[in-house]
């Protein structure tokens, strides 16, 4: 059976569809530039019917659900690039540094300090008597000193420039797990009572769940009350409502202590997987480490072959003396008695004026094999580093742009689905301006049917 | 596939973005000229130009070490030849001298002050200094090399030549030492053991110390009473008259030769106490060895090292003081004996060495070049055996000849000038002859030199020539090329711009347009 009043409720639907329909769609244009917005559309469904004598009779239109575009498929995909390509560049932007540090190929770099030191003692040799020839060895000793410690201390800022980004990258992602835990609680919350899907808030977590992934990599398991597990290689890290804390912890290596990443309050540190935080302790104690020890290993060969040589010459005061003090990069110098009294400085074994054999020598050590180091000399030991940093930087680089060119076709594939367009919207805009028009005029009908009867 | 609203700002911006890159790299490069500006831009031609840079310093390095050693070797060859062509006109003057007529009146005294001043100047030449610093003097470049005493020039430097490094593996000699011109010609020679002078009163005052002679004349000597003597010994020759001249004064000092210490003893003959010996002009009594304070009463005075020279006794030599017996020197096949005592034994170091030249024909007998003992030098090999007694073995001449280098330039130079102040036909004679080997001993250093500037001109060419591939080689890894990235560089220009433009025009295109 039908009734009058029948009509003006299956009307009210009608008109309360299209309204749902131009509200979603106004919320679509609304959110066009909204970066990761998944587009909305509601979806009808014709109403229960009612049966009569003589058939089914429809009852009009309701709303079935208002429903997410959904690529989760390409999310999670995006998610994954997302972690390589941030773990690349962070790679990239370490190596980049480390290249402007060795500053090559350039007339001021380590390389050139190394050859004018050897250059200022074929002066000495051509000129053994000379006082100024001296203070040109020890000039270009004291450049070459002065080189070594810059580039150590420079690449010990970058480590510790390193180790505050770890720290604050911990404590901001930290604050993301908190969020995505908020979130599960939201989104249950609301898809527990009636909802669908809470749009929206998902499109939120998903926003927030890529920006935990720029960091590290997480899996991401969803349950069936629409919350997320997120687990970091392999170790649960946020459980429906509940997340644990990171922090960094201090292992000791070497002489230093290295910051790790791990559980807040645990001393053992967790491994990262891949993402930005991985790649930044990694480079540190990979790329960085390996400088540092070639650039200390690359002093320690020229302190200790040079005082070979210089030990059995003849000065002055007798022979003996060291040309260079101290151990590595960082503290390098010329010996004190040196400095203090540049005539120490010898040029000959036997002390005869014009013996020039000890400078001659000493030049051609620049040319000498080292012992231990596959018959490499000094410069090709340099050499190797600086090509070592530039090969891995320009890989780093390649890598960088190949997932960049990954993400942009998954983007795009995902934007194709989840995307709104404009034109799409505002079709839609004059579809639902039209049914409810329609609706409308329905509307106006039945209220005219109704006052007939009412004059009755 | 569906199109996004923010794919349409997006999609052209990744184009827009990668083409201004690209454009943006061409312009670094054409402005540097470089290929790369840092490692990572191509780190195998990073590697390659930096091996390359270092190898360019090192060229430059052994190019400067090697122009400077041919400078060297260039002076060098330019003060031997004239330091030969002094020695020409030597030679010459010795053929000239030889005559008699150079016999009478004072043409050889005259000559001898030629030959004097000739010594000068082949001195002067020896000493020449290249960059403030001594070429003849071996390593000792500061130190004067040649210095003239009284009896002789004597070498002060010491045998290594100064060297440059030209290579990874080579150094060159850059210099002569001066003590190559002290050992000149090609002989056979026997040296004889280490004779040790001892002093008498016969030995005189300008062989004492090794030849140099005595530095002054006057001092003073001061008793155990206090009493002060002058003494002034200018006008005295022997070391006998300096001991008499001592004692002929009355004080308590007695002076005596000490043959212990081979110096002079001062004994005090007086009260206790010490005897005191001052200087007053320069170093006599210092180079007499008695200068100071005496102890216990003696005053042992320093050994004063006489030169062993031709005038000195054979009795104040050891190892011929107690007799010498003779001995037999085999040469060209014949065999002839030495006989010390047919006809009177020799008395000075001159007639013993005369008794051996005069005895073996094509031998001579010399004092050697340190003063400290003698040398049998010939043309020929020769061999020294016993005759009767252990002579031959007791002097150190036994057995056979050996390649020696005898003549000393200078050495041979002073005898020309003695010989001619002594009017010494044969000595002059003799010169003649050592000159010639000299001046082919000098010819002959003159070659290696030549030959090792003509080695350090190869090198130098061969530097030049990788020199410039090297920078060939640099350039291709390191240099753009030009035409190649202008070109490059404007396409992009036109690709960025297409991209700038295609993006303008989508966004304008939207139903909005066409909707009322």
């Amino acid at each position: 059976m039908t009734s009058l009043f029948g009509l003006i409720e299956m009307n009210r639907r009608s008109l309360f569809c299209s309204q749902y329909s131009l509200q979603t769609t106004n919320h679509n244009i609304s959110n066009v530039n909204t970066p990761g917005y998944s587009r909305q559309e509601v979806l009808y469904k014709a109403n229960y019917p009612s049966r009569t004598g003589v058939g089914i009779l429809g009852n009009g239109v309701t709303v079935s659900e208002i429903r997410r575009a959904n690529s989760d498929f390409y999310t999670e995909q995006i998610r994954r690039e997302k972690t390589l390509k941030s773990d690349w560049d962070a790679a990239s932007t370490v190596l980049g540094k480390m290249e402007i540090i060795f500053n090559e190929p350039s007339e001021n770099g380590m390389a050139s300090a190394i050859e004018n030191f050897f250059q200022s003692w074929n002066d000495l040799a051509s000129d053994p008597s000379s006082e100024s020839a001296r203070a040109s060895v020890k000039e270009s000793a004291r450049m070459l000193c002065q080189k070594f410690h810059s580039m150590d201390s420079s690449l010990m800022e970058l480590e510790s420039s390193i180790n505050q980004q770890i720290n604050e990258k911990t404590e901001s992602l930290n604050e993301m797990l908190a969020r995505v835990a908020e979130l599960n609680d939201q989104i249950a919350g609301d898809e527990a009572q009636m909802v669908k899907t809470a749009a929206d808030l998902r499109d939120e977590r998903d926003r927030v769940l890529e920006e935990i992934s720029h960091l590290v990599s997480v899996d991401v398991k969803e349950d069936e009350f629409g919350s997320v597990d997120l687990y970091i290689n392999g170790r649960n890290i946020v459980h429906k409502t509940e997340f644990k804390e990171l922090g960094t912890v201090l292992e000791s290596g070497t002489d230093e202590p290295d910051l790790y990443i791990g559980f807040k309050g645990s001393h053992r540190s967790l491994d990262a997987g891949s993402g930005e935080l991985a790649s930044l302790i990694q480079s540190r104690d990979g790329y960085l480490t390996d400088a540092r020890e070639s650039l200390d290993r690359i002093a320690e060969v020229i302190i200790s072959s040079v005082n070979e040589i210089h030990n059995r010459g003849w000065t002055p005061s007798g022979s003996g003396y060291d040309f260079f003090e101290g151990t590595d990069a960082s503290d390098i110098r010329i010996a004190q008695a040196i400095e203090d009294n540049s005539s120490l400085i010898a040029s000959s074994y036997d002390g005869t004026v014009g013996d020039n054999s000890l400078a001659n020598d000493m030049v051609a050590l620049a040319d000498q094999t080292i012992s231990g180091e596959d018959s490499q000399t000094l410069n090709e030991l340099y050499q190797g580093t600086v090509s070592a940093i530039g090969i891995h930087s320009q890989n780093a680089q390649n890598m960088v742009r190949n997932e960049q060119l990954i993400l942009d076709n998954l983007e795009m594939r995902k934007e194709s689905i989840t995307g709104v367009n404009m034109d799409e919207e505002l079709m839609n805009l004059s579809k639902y301006q039209q049914s409810y028009q329609a609706a409308a005029k329905v509307m106006d009908v039945v209220s005219g049917l109704i006052q007939t009867v009412l004059d009755m | 596939m569906r199109i996004s609203f923010q794919m349409l700002s997006k999609w052209p911006l990744r184009n827009i973005q990668s083409s201004l890159e690209r454009y943006s790299n061409l312009n670094i490069k054409s402005s540097s000229m470089k290929n790369f500006q840092k490692p990572s831009d191509d780190p195998l031609g990073v590697r390659k130009a930096m091996k390359i840079n270092n190898l360019v310093k090192q060229n430059e390095l052994y190019t400067s070490n090697a122009n400077d050693a041919r400078s060297y070797l260039n002076m060098t060859d330019s003060t031997i030849l004239s330091a030969k062509q002094l020695l020409d006109s030597a030679k010459s003057l010795a053929l000239e001298m030889r005559g008699s007529s150079a016999e009478v009146g004072n043409v050889r005294e005259a000559a001898a002050v030629e030959v004097d001043g000739i010594i000068e100047d082949l001195r002067s030449l020896l000493n020449t200094e290249f960059n403030g610093k001594y070429i003849f003097s071996g390593h000792m470049i500061e130190r004067e090399p040649f210095v003239r005493g009284e009896s002789g020039v004597s070498y002060r430097g010491d045998d290594s030549p100064f060297s440059f490094r030209i290579g990874p593996d080579r150094l060159i000699e850059a210099t002569v030492p001066g003590s190559r011109f002290m050992e000149l010609g090609q002989m056979m020679g026997n040296r004889s053991s280490s004779l040790h002078v001892n002093v008498s009163d016969s030995t005189r005052l300008q062989d004492l110390n090794g030849g140099a002679g005595i530095n002054g004349s006057r001092f003073n000597i001061t008793d155990t009473s206090g009493t002060v003597v002058h003494f002034d010994i200018a006008m005295f020759d022997t070391l006998g008259d300096v001991v008499d001249l001592i004692n002929s004064v009355s004080f308590d000092v007695t002076a005596s030769i000490g043959s212990g210490n081979n110096g002079i003893i001062l004994t005090n003959t007086g009260a206790s106490g010490e005897i005191v010996v001052e200087e007053e002009d320069s170093n006599a009594a210092a180079d007499l060895g008695i200068l100071g304070v005496s102890s216990g009463g003696t005053l042992r005075g320093e050994s004063l090292d006489p030169e062993l020279g031709l005038e000195t006794l054979i009795s104040d030599i050891d190892l011929l003081d107690a007799g010498v017996d003779n001995f037999n020197v085999t040469i060209e096949d014949e065999t002839y004996t030495v006989d010390f005592h047919v006809p009177d034994y020799p008395v000075t170091m001159g007639d013993f060495l005369d008794r051996i030249s005069e005895s073996v024909p094509s031998l001579e007998a010399k004092i050697n070049q340190d003063g400290d003992g003698f040398t049998l030098i010939s043309e020929e090999s020769f061999t020294v055996s016993e005759h009767s007694a252990a002579t031959a073995d007791h002097l150190g001449l036994l057995g056979g000849s050996m390649d020696i280098q005898p003549y000393s330039l200078f050495g041979t130079m002073f005898d020309f000038m003695e010989a001619l102040r002594d009017n010494d036909t044969g000595r002059i004679e003799d010169v003649i002859g050592e000159l010639d080997h000299i001046i082919d001993g000098i010819l002959e250093i003159d070659a290696e030199v030549g030959s090792k500037a003509s080695r350090t001109e190869n090198i130098l060419s061969e530097l030049e020539t990788s020199k410039v591939r090297l920078e060939e080689d640099l350039s291709l890894v390191e240099d753009v090329n030009i035409a190649e990235v202008l070109t490059d560089l404007s396409e992009a220009k036109v690709v960025y711009q297409a991209a700038l433009q295609t993006a303008s025009s989508i966004y304008d295109l939207s139903l909005l347009n066409y909707m009322n």
